[in-house]
C-alpha cells in the first residue's frame, strides 16, 4: 500500500505545488525567433533573399540568454551526475516541453510524443555519466530525441505498403490538426474546412520525405536551429545536413506543386 | 555563379543560413536570371502552405501527464551515485519497517490515478462530508497482480487468481495514531508534494510539541523527521524536517548530528544556511565547531562561509 494524496483542509498547500512546475522556466532556446516570412514585391525580391540571417538572427540578448542558460545546465549536470535526482529534474522542466513540441510536431499524435518524451529523459538519465560536456545538453538531448523519432517513423513507413493510402488510413495524423484549430476559424466552418484540407495536405507532402530528410526540414524550419546544430543532433556534418535540407525543400516543393495541381 | 550553386544558395539564404560573402554574388545572379528567380519564389509560394501546419505547443494537461509518467518511471530506476544509493536503501528499509492501518479533520486518498492530474488535486482538495470511517469502494478497485492461473485440461476453462488493491479514503485529527502513522507512511512518498505535505504537518506538531518525544527505536514522528533531513531528495522538504526539529537540538545528540550532517553535506545552500543558523545555540559543542571550521574554509557559498565564521568567533568569546 502506498499513500496516494493528502489533503491538507484549511488553506491548502497543493496549489502551491501545481504552480511550481511553471515557475523559473526559461525561454526555450528552440522557440527563439522563427515566422516573420514576408510577403515581398519582385524588383526588391532579390536583394530580400540574400539578406544574410533573414529568417533566424538571434539578437544579443538572446545569445545572451543562451550562453547563461548553458552555464546553468554545465552546472545541474554536474550535480545530476553525481547522483542528485532534483538536478536531474530540473534539467527535465528546462527541457521537456521542447521535446514534447517536436515529437508532437514530428510524429503527429499525443501518445508517440509521450512515449518518445519518456524514453528520450530515461535514456539521457541512464547515460548522463557519458555526457563529456562537449556540446551543449540540449544538442546531446535532441540527438537522442531525433533518433527516437527517426526510429519511429522508420517504423511507420515499413508497415505501409501503398504511400498513397497515408491520410486514410492514419487517424493519427488528424490529432495533429485538431491540436491547431483557433477561435478564430471555428468561428468560419468554411474556412476551417479550407484550413483543414491544407494541413492535410502538407502532412501528406512531408510523409513522401524520407524519415531524414524529414527531420532535418523539421528542425531546420519549424524548430528554427542551424544547420551546424542539426548536424551535430544527427551525428553527421553540416554540410550533410544541408544537402539533406535542399533535397527536402525541392521534394516538398514539386509534392506540393503536384497537390496543387491535383 | 552557376545556376545550381545559385538555386542552394536560394534555399540557404532564405532559411537565413548563407555566408555574407556568397549575398552580394546570389543577389547579382538573381538579378539577371530570370528562372532562378522563379525559384526564389516558388519557394516563398510553399511558405503559407506550410504555415498552416504551425508547431502547436503541448496542452498543459499532455505536460502535466508526460511529466507525471517520467517521474515515476525514473523512480523506478535503480538510481547511481553514492548519496542516492545510500537513500534509496533507506528507503526501502523504512518501508519495510513501516505498515499502516488507518483511521479520523484531515483527509487521505489512497487511490489509483485515472487521467487528469489536475482534476485528480481539484476532486482531492473538495472536503467530503465522511465520517471518521474508513469507506471502501470495490468498484473502484484495481487489479493488483495475477498470483496464479489454472487451467483446466482439455476444455475451455481457466482459473485465474488475483489480488485486488482497494482505494481508501481516510480523515480524522491530527492527534490520531492511525492519522501520524500514515503520515510517517508518507514521508517516504515517491511523490513530492505529498511528502512535502506530510513532513511539513510532522514538523509543526513537533513544533507544537506534540507527540514528538525522541524513542529509543528511531521509531516515531521525530524519527521521520530526521530520515526526512538526511535523505529526502527535495530540498524544500529537508528544510521543513529542520524546521520541526529545531527545538531538540540542544537536548538531542541524534538532533544534533543530523543538523551537523546537512550543514557538512547537503547540496542545497539553503539547506545548509538554515542549518548553521540552528547551530548557534549549542556552539560549546566541540563536535559543532569542528563543522562549522571545515564549512567557514570550505563551504562553495560565501555566506554560509561568513556565517560560520561568525558563529565560530562568538563561541570563541564565550569561552
Ligand atoms: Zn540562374
Amino acid at each position: 500500500m502506498k499513500v496516494e494524496a493528502i489533503v491538507i483542509t484549511p488553506g491548502g498547500e497543493l496549489a502551491s505545488r501545481l504552480s511550481s512546475s511553471s515557475r523559473g522556466r526559461r525561454p526555450s532556446p528552440f522557440a527563439l525567433g522563427l515566422q516573420d516570412a514576408a510577403v515581398k514585391s519582385l524588383p526588391g525580391m532579390a536583394k530580400a533573399a540574400t539578406q544574410p540571417g533573414a529568417r533566424n538572427k538571434l539578437t544579443p540578448a538572446q545569445l545572451e540568454a543562451r550562453a547563461q542558460q548553458r552555464i546553468e545546465d554545465d552546472e545541474l549536470i554536474r550535480e545530476a551526475q553525481k547522483g542528485n535526482r532534483a538536478a536531474f529534474d530540473a534539467l527535465v522542466r528546462r527541457y521537456d516541453q521542447s521535446v514534447l513540441r517536436l515529437a508532437l510536431h514530428m510524429l503527429g499524435n499525443e501518445q508517440d510524443a509521450q512515449d518518445v518524451h519518456q524514453e528520450a529523459f530515461i535514456k539521457a538519465y541512464r547515460h548522463l555519466t557519458n555526457f563529456r560536456f562537449e556540446c551543449s545538453f540540449y544538442t546531446w538531448l535532441y540527438r537522442i530525441v531525433t533518433n527516437l523519432c527517426l526510429d519511429q517513423l522508420r517504423r511507420r513507413k515499413s508497415r505501409r505498403e501503398d504511400p498513397s493510402t497515408v491520410m486514410d488510413s492514419s487517424g493519427d495524423e488528424m490529432d495533429l490538426l485538431a491540436n491547431v484549430s483557433d477561435d478564430r476559424s471555428m468561428s468560419n466552418p468554411a474556412r476551417e474546412l479550407e484550413r483543414k484540407r491544407m494541413g492535410e495536405r502538407i502532412l501528406a507532402a512531408l510523409d513522401k520525405l524520407t524519415p531524414r530528410e524529414r527531420m532535418v526540414f523539421e528542425l531546420k524550419h519549424y524548430q528554427g536551429l542551424k544547420l551546424r546544430t542539426i548536424g551535430e543532433m544527427l551525428n553527421t556534418t553540416e554540410e550533410t545536413a544541408k544537402n539533406t535540407l535542399f533535397r527536402a525543400t525541392r521534394k516538398l516543393r514539386a509534392n506540393l506543386a503536384e497537390l496543387r495541381g491535383a | 555563379m552557376k545556376c545550381e550553386m545559385a538555386r542552394d544558395n536560394v534555399i540557404l539564404a532564405y532559411y537565413g543560413e548563407l555566408p555574407d560573402e556568397l549575398a552580394s554574388t546570389l543577389e547579382q545572379h538573381l538579378m539577371t536570371c530570370e528562372e532562378c528567380r522563379a525559384e526564389l519564389s516558388a519557394l516563398e509560394g510553399i511558405e503559407p502552405q506550410l504555415a498552416t501546419l504551425p508547431v502547436a505547443e503541448p496542452t498543459p494537461n499532455l505536460l502535466a501527464q508526460s511529466r507525471m509518467r517520467l517521474d515515476d518511471a525514473l523512480d523506478a530506476i535503480p538510481p547511481h551515485g553514492f548519496f542516492t544509493r545510500l537513500r534509496a536503501n533507506f528507503f526501502l528499509w523504512v518501508g519495510h519497517l513501516r505498515s499502516a492501518p488507518a483511521l479520523a479533520t484531515l483527509l487521505i486518498g489512497v487511490g489509483f490515478i485515472g487521467g487528469n492530474f489536475l482534476n485528480r488535486y481539484e476532486v482531492a482538495k473538495q472536503p467530503q462530508p465522511q465520517p471518521a470511517s474508513t469507506s471502501s469502494v470495490p468498484a473502484q478497485s484495481v487489479v493488483a497482480s495475477v498470483t496464479g492461473i489454472d487451467r483446466t485440461p482439455d476444455s475451455e476453462m481457466v482459473q485465474v487468481h488475483y489480488n485486488r488493491i482497494v482505494p481508501e479514503t481516510i480523515e480524522g485529527s491530527l492527534d490520531s495514531k492511525e492519522i501520524r502513522d500514515l503520515l510517517m507512511k508518507a514521508t517516504t512518498s515517491p511523490t513530492d508534494g505529498i511528502r512535502a505535505n506530510s513532513v511539513q504537518l510532522l514538523a509543526s506538531e513537533c513544533k507544537a510539541g506534540h507527540e514528538c518525544a525522541a524513542r529509543d527505536d528511531g521509531k516515531g514522528v521525530r524519527g521521520a523527521l530526521l530520515v526526512s533531513l538526511r535523505y529526502d531528495k527535495d530540498p524544500g522538504v529537508r528544510l521543513k524536517a529542520l524546521e520541526g526539529l529545531e527545538s531538540y537540538i540542544g537536548q538531542d545528540r541524534r538532533v544534533r548530528d543530523a543538523v551537523l550532517e546537512s550543514l557538512a553535506h547537503d547540496p542545497d545552500a539553503q539547506v545548509r544556511m538554515a542549518a548553521v543558523s540552528l547551530l548557534t545555540p549549542v556552539q560549546h559543542d566541540s563536535s559543532v565547531r569542528q563543522v562549522l571550521r571545515t564549512v567557514s574554509t570550505q563551504d562553495e557559498n560565501p555566506y554560509i562561509r561568513t556565517v560560520s565564521y561568525n558563529t565560530l568567533q562568538g563561541s570563541d568569546s564565550i569561552q
